[in-house]
């Protein structure tokens, strides 16, 4: 006690007012480091604008928009799965998916299928009832989350395939190229729409109970079983949630390619994964939001776009893209001051 | 009574021998691609259906073996046909990765099967030191990307004069290498045409048309996009619909997928070549059956039939109307007898 009550401008302090300015100190620090992402967003910007040609203007403001979109829907659902500590590998699988059905279903050159906005409904229903089997099957066999979904992910990949037997289908349906070059004051419809999902990622998360289960779990999993919250519950809705953005986020890339094909899901996982973590979430599990996530997704996507208009060199660009992961999981680790490492 | 159950048995065996005999004159032929997930695959096992439906009924089969491009995966499914099949495979194989001939030419001539390969072929392997290994196919992909740039720049406002970009596929993949390489030759040989950047977009059409919209923003006056596939083509396109650019910047592909055709028909799309899988799927098949039958000896065919470049399809406006006529709307039929048919020229390989 002696040593701690001669520490320099503590002397004074009774323990529980050393205690108070300590979380305090700690939360000063925290606020902090949360402003990082949005900082380095900035200074991203701002670098970006001033050096790098073709930048600054508004025809790349609105690529930028419109390549926010997928990996922006895409978050919106895993933010979730990454709060309560697990993680969703099935998204390219199910983006793939979804993907190739659903123009399978609507007016297209390979079938007689003429379903329209029902179609486009079925394959999100379908995708999100992947997500439900892959929380299903990760809470009550016990099957950790990663092997899970990894599993699922490669499963209905198979089935993408299979539905168009290796010749994609061409969309014939009009509202896929009206929405895909339809745009309001210059922003794309998709980049509205994307949006629109977004905030209603924001509003889960902030009026909603299951979105405080979901923080409840990723910090302390145990204690809210305790309280007697169905957890399992709340784990398959969050899985189904994921699985009901990547199938969003795969009718998006068929409307943009007017063509499905499993590929159109594959680089995504990276990319939103990457964001998330340079967003400021923890793949421990406890931190993160809708905010974050999107910080994270529009700098990662203006790092894309920057090295494009730069005309980097295509081999660094791979060893960037994964520096700049290592770098921000280094941050965030840090940032949490981990006890342990698994 | 033991007698009896004895004699039985004897029975039995000598009819199973004679039904093995009898399965004997059956030929099974492995077609080992990648995986039925893209057009020109599947036109490659169709090609070994096609060969065998020239033979009497019965007399073959067809199996499709994938291996989604997984060396091991592939050896193993081509292990497990050859143990269920004995000497009566043959193997038409569209390898993995290079390396993995080497290790599939071991295999086949332990197991004294015929088998033919195509694209990859491991440094240092050549089909003539093998008795089993009968030929090896490609398609130039040099001549490919060269063509599809030529054909490009001839189109611009001024005839070979003009900007450019350029979609390259999987980073050291041997196609998009040597596609590459043709446009850099067709690049040498137009030094008016101005190559501005390239980007890797691994093959996907995602990829593309976000790299390419993100082009629209830095070069207003681009002339072309040069793409080392089809289906990147395809998203450069959609990114250029959007603006409304679709046809006044010139784009080329190569593959030949059905709705690259679409594009070329739309206008939107200069050319792209076709690889012929039907062609390479049959002739590969043939050339293993024909050593099986014992109608042709692998050493004593001549250098030219052992290692050579089939032709590829060039697609444009002129010729459309043909090549769907032939390939699409029908299978192609080919001669399978003559095997000097599918032959351009010889691969030279160096030992």
């Amino acid at each position: 006690m002696a040593n701690s009550a001669s520490l320099p401008g503590r002397g004074d302090l009774t323990i529980a007012e050393e205690f108070a300015q300590k979380i305090a100190d700690e939360r000063r620090h925290n606020q902090l480091m949360q402003m990082v992402p949005g900082i380095i967003l900035a200074s991203f910007a701002v670098l970006a604008s001033l050096f790098v040609g073709g930048f600054f203007t508004v025809t790349n403001a609105i690529n930028i928009l419109n390549q926010i979109s997928i990996p922006l829907i895409l978050a919106t659902g895993i933010t979730n799965v990454i709060i309560i500590g697990g993680i969703d590998l099935s998204i390219e699988g199910v983006m793939g998916f979804c993907a190739s059905i659903v123009t399978l279903l609507v007016l297209n050159k390979k079938n007689s299928m003429d379903l329209g906005v029902l179609g486009m409904a079925l394959t999100v229903a379908a995708g999100t009832f992947i997500g439900f089997v892959t929380g299903v099957l990760h809470v009550k066999m016990r099957i950790p989350s990663f092997m899970v979904s990894f599993g699922m992910g490669s499963v209905i990949t198979g089935f993408g395939i299979m539905s168009y037997g290796g010749k994609p289908a061409t969309v014939e349906y009009a509202l896929f190229p009206a929405i895909s070059q339809g745009s309001i004051l210059g922003i794309p419809y998709l980049s509205f729409m994307a949006l629109g999902i977004f905030l209603v990622g924001c509003f889960i998360q902030k009026y909603t109970a299951f979105a405080r289960a979901i923080y409840a779990i990723g910090d302390n999993e145990g204690v809210l079983r305790s309280t007697g919250v169905n957890v399992d519950w709340v784990k398959i809705k969050a899985f189904a949630w994921c699985a009901c953005c990547a199938s969003l986020a795969g009718l998006f890339g068929a409307i943009r390619l007017n063509r499905g094909e499993v590929i159109i899901g594959q680089g995504n996982l990276f990319t939103t994964i990457t964001a998330l973590v340079v967003g400021g979430a923890s793949l421990a599990g406890g931190k993160g939001g809708m905010l974050e996530s999107l910080v994270g997704v529009v700098i990662v996507v203006i790092i894309q776009n920057c090295m494009i208009l730069l005309g980097i060199n295509p081999y660094i660009q791979e060893a960037v893209k994964g520096v700049i992961i290592i770098l921000a999981v280094a941050l965030s680790v840090t940032r949490g001051k981990k006890d342990f490492v698994k | 009574m033991l007698k009896k159950c004895l004699s039985l048995m004897v029975l039995a065996l000598v009819l199973t021998a004679i039904g093995v005999s009898q399965a004997g004159e059956k030929v099974f032929i492995g077609m080992a691609i990648h995986s039925t997930d893209n057009e020109y695959w599947n036109q490659e096992a169709e090609g070994g259906k096609l060969f065998a439906s020239t033979l009497p009924p019965g007399s073959a089969e067809t199996q499709v073996l994938t291996c989604d491009g997984d060396d091991e995966k592939q050896l193993n499914g081509i292990k497990a046909f050859i143990a269920s099949h004995g000497q009566n495979s043959i193997i038409y194989v569209d390898p993995s990765n290079a390396p993995n001939t080497a290790a599939i030419a071991e295999i086949c001539e332990d197991a004294k099967v015929y088998w033919t390969s195509v694209w990859h072929l491991a440094e240092g392997l050549n089909p003539k030191n093998y008795q089993y290994y009968v030929m090896h196919q490609s398609v130039d992909g040099v001549k490919q990307g060269y063509d599809i740039a030529v054909k490009m720049f001839k189109l611009f406002k001024t005839p070979g004069k003009g900007k450019i970009v350029g979609l390259q596929g999987q980073l050291g993949n041997d196609s998009a290498v040597e596609r590459y390489a043709g446009l850099q030759q067709a690049l040498k040989e137009y030094p008016d045409v101005e190559f501005l950047d390239l980007q890797v977009c691994d093959w996907n059409p995602q990829r593309a048309l976000n790299t390419t919209e993100t082009w629209l923003a830095k070069y207003t006056d681009l002339d072309g996009i040069w793409s080392a596939n089809d289906d990147m083509a395809l998203g450069a396109i959609q990114a250029l619909k959007a603006k409304g650019l679709n046809g006044k910047i010139k784009v080329v592909g190569v593959d030949g997928v059905s709705a690259a055709i679409d594009a070329i028909d739309a206008g939107d799309m200069v050319c792209t070549v076709a690889n012929n899988g039907f062609l390479q799927g049959g002739y590969g098949a043939a050339y293993a059956y024909y050593a099986w039958a014992g109608k042709i000896t692998p050493s004593k065919l001549p250098d030219r039939q052992r290692a050579f470049y089939t032709e590829g399809y060039l697609v444009e406006k002129a010729n459309l109307a043909k090549y769907r006529q032939e390939f699409m709307n029908s299978v192609p039929t080919y001669d399978f007898t003559n095997l000097e048919f599918p032959v351009v020229r010889p691969i030279l390989i160096k030992d």
